[in-house]
């Protein structure tokens, strides 16, 4: 029996702890958000038939979702840096990961999309919907109740994926969790308390979701 | 003074990143067999008569789901070696990746088997088949071709998810190349480089998966 | 007046619409039938624009539709239109699906858009519905929520396309008497059909497509009880009238 488990350090650390889990729930947050608003119009170009617009927006898509995360967080921290773009972890991991999202959710939209009948597009525009206010009103907020479950698991892979943040010095529940054990040495303790936050900002970001289903039958 | 720090990527350093390159592959395979298996194991329990297994299992598998791998893999590595028994960063990086995937994979294989129609699975029976014949003959054929897809996915998830077991010191592909790039202070040749690899080996095999999601959309 | 004039189209090597010439007047009921494929449908959606043509022109109050310069949003709000297909939004409450282009189109106040949205579904019967989703509505119910839907934009012409085609038989009848109730108020209205009864008694004209033309047209007494064109004849000794 060498070793004893010290919670009291963690407890001490509890200000740190929560102001990182506010930095790990608002950027999760913050990207899931521009990662949806940036999903919406790649889908659609990925989906359509215009060259110019589903070349790019499939490249996207292909490059978020088949490089690692922790890459692309490198390529905006480090890789923008080479060429004199320079900015602080958390804006470096909330582009990285809202570029992530936004592949991801693409992709989710895209089947989405294809499950909604062409009618209901037609019947849009002709009561005068121009195609923007047709996506905005009837087919999206479709696709999103269709492809909720999925929309659901990715918000909660944007919340993982932020604590990787902390491999760039992001002051992230991970972040503040690294600081102090290289302080006490206390590892297994600060990432088993960790690892407990994770899984309530987890239950609060599936919480939330419900409220956000939109209600109605399938088409 | 400057020559000595930057003299810029020489040689050694691709050797570097091949062998970093190296390691990941040999930690996809090894995590992605356990995960596999794990899968399987868990993907049974979780259809299970006892109610008390299948719960255990799903409050397991959503555990596992809702915390990050880095901090997964932090865990195990520290947990052995609090416990006096410390591990390689390797093993701890393939037992995280193991219970991250399996519990991926658990999901995977249970809607693969309900995915089998019940009517064929009772057709098997009244055919005079015992239990085991029905799931050798019927259900995993068919479970194999529904489940082949996302199975796929998990596994090029693996190939990604080995970058995060750098933070234990695992000088997989993404961490060699973060190394060299705090030397030389030039990283985009090789974080291209690094982001190739990953590419080139997810890529073709998402194309893969998806045709086979689609032909078997279209057969059903 | 809706003004047809010349109209070709063509789904690649398929001509569907070889030359039509139709003119329709305000206060005008027109019915179009013929047989399955022979044009009428995709003659109707190039009205407002939902489909393109090869060449010919089509206008609306003076309005060229193709013209490049057209708004064929603003011209859509004179067009309304009925699928045979229901199209309700399935996400919102048989209100909203009516006030949705009121507020985003017509940009109306809130108050004001939920007023004419429940004096349109009063029109068509089913204010009592006005807060249940289109999920809870049967075939012929989601056909009069289309009919109030389009109506709501106060157009000068309504559009149905085989509104009945899709529903249950005992639920038609319901449909045909909004229908014919609208015509009885006067509203101008181009309806493809295969309810010959309906054809004949709420039209001020018949037209009958074949094979991509007009092959006879004229008042409802003419077209079903002296057809002239034998391949009419053969039509209408098919159905009932």
């Amino acid at each position: 029996m060498g070793y004893t488990f010290q919670f009291g350090v963690v407890l001490d650390a509890l200000p740190d702890l929560l102001s990182g889990a506010a930095v790990s729930l608002s950027l999760a947050v913050a990207s899931m958000v521009v990662g949806m608003l940036l999903a919406a119009p790649l889908a659609v170009a990925a989906a359509g038939r215009n060259l110019a617009a589903k070349t790019p927006a499939r490249a996207w898509i292909e490059l978020a979702r088949n490089t690692p995360c922790l890459a692309q967080i490198y390529a905006m921290y480090y890789g923008l840096g080479a060429v004199g773009i320079f900015m602080p972890a958390w804006a470096a991991v909330f582009l990285a990961i809202s570029f992530n999202n936004a592949g991801y959710l693409a992709e989710i939209f895209r089947g989405g999309l294809n499950g909604i009948n062409a009618n209901q597009f037609k019947a849009s525009r002709s009561l005068g919907l121009t195609p923007a206010m047709a996506y905005r009103y009837v087919v999206f907020p479709q696709v999103f109740r269709n492809t909720y479950n999925s929309v659901s698991n990715q918000f909660i892979w944007s919340m993982l994926n932020t604590s990787l943040g902390a491999l760039i010095g992001l002051y992230d529940l991970s972040g503040v969790a690294m600081d102090y054990q290289m302080r006490t040495f206390k590892t297994f303790e600060f990432f088993l308390a960790i690892a407990v936050a994770y899984i309530v900002l987890a239950k609060l970001i599936m919480f939330g979701m419900r409220f956000l289903k939109p209600g109605g039958a399938n088409a | 003074m400057n020559d000595m720090f930057s003299t810029g990527i020489t040689p050694r350093d691709y050797w570097m990143m091949a062998y970093g390159a190296w390691k990941t592959i040999q930690m996809t395979l090894a995590a992605g067999l356990l995960a596999t298996l794990l899968g399987i194991v868990l993907g049974l329990l979780k259809m299970s008569r006892f109610a008390v297994v299948r719960l255990a299992v799903d409050t397991l598998v959503d555990v596992l789901r809702c915390i990050p791998l880095l901090v997964q893999v932090t865990l195990i590595f520290s947990g052995f070696a609090v416990l006096g028994a410390p591990i390689s960063a390797f093993t701890a990086g393939t037992i995280a990746l193991t219970l991250f995937a399996g519990s991926y994979t658990a999901e995977v294989v249970r809607d693969a088997i309900l995915a089998v129609p019940a009517p064929l699975r009772r057709a098997a029976r009244s055919l005079g088949m015992t239990a085991r014949q029905e799931y050798a003959y019927v259900v995993l054929p068919l479970g194999v071709r529904q489940a082949f897809p996302s199975w796929l996915g998990l596994m090029l998830g693996i190939v990604k998810d080995t970058s995060v077991v750098a933070v234990i010191g695992y000088a997989e592909l993404l961490k060699a190349t973060q190394t060299i790039i705090t030397r030389t202070q030039d990283p985009l040749p090789l974080l291209t480089l690094a982001a190739c690899f990953y590419f080139v080996i997810c890529f073709p095999l998402s194309m893969v998966g998806g045709y086979f999601e689609r032909s078997l959309k279209k057969r059903s | 007046m809706i003004s047809i004039q010349n109209v070709h189209k063509s789904f690649g090597q398929l001509e569907v619409l070889k030359g039509i010439d139709l003119t329709i007047e305000r206060g005008e009921v027109v019915t179009m039938i013929g047989p399955s494929g022979s044009g009428k449908s995709t003659l109707l959606q190039c009205i407002n624009g939902l489909e393109t043509i090869n060449s010919g022109e089509i206008h609306v109050d003076g309005t060229s539709v193709f013209a490049p310069d057209t708004d064929l949003n603003k011209l859509r709000q004179k067009l309304g239109i009925v699928f045979q297909s229901y199209n309700a939004f399935p996400h919102m409450t048989v209100q909203r699906n009516v006030t949705l282009a009121l507020r985003k189109v017509l940009r109306l106040p809130r108050a004001e858009a939920d007023e004419i949205a429940r004096r349109q579904l009063d029109r068509v019967g089913l204010l009592a519905k006005a807060d249940v989703y289109p999920g809870a509505l049967s075939g012929g119910q989601q056909q009069r929520l289309g009919i109030a839907r389009a109506l709501a934009m106060s157009p000068n012409y309504m559009l149905f396309d085989e509104v009945t085609s899709a529903l249950d038989p005992q639920l038609v009848g319901e449909v045909l008497a909004t229908m014919r109730d609208l015509s009885s108020e006067g509203m101008t209205m181009i309806a493809v059909t295969h309810e010959m009864k309906f054809a004949r008694e709420v039209a001020d004209r018949v037209v009958f497509f074949d094979k991509g033309v007009i092959a006879e047209s004229g008042n409802p007494e003419e077209v079903f009880l002296s057809p002239k064109s034998p391949r009419l004849k053969e039509f209408l000794s098919h159905s009932q009238f």
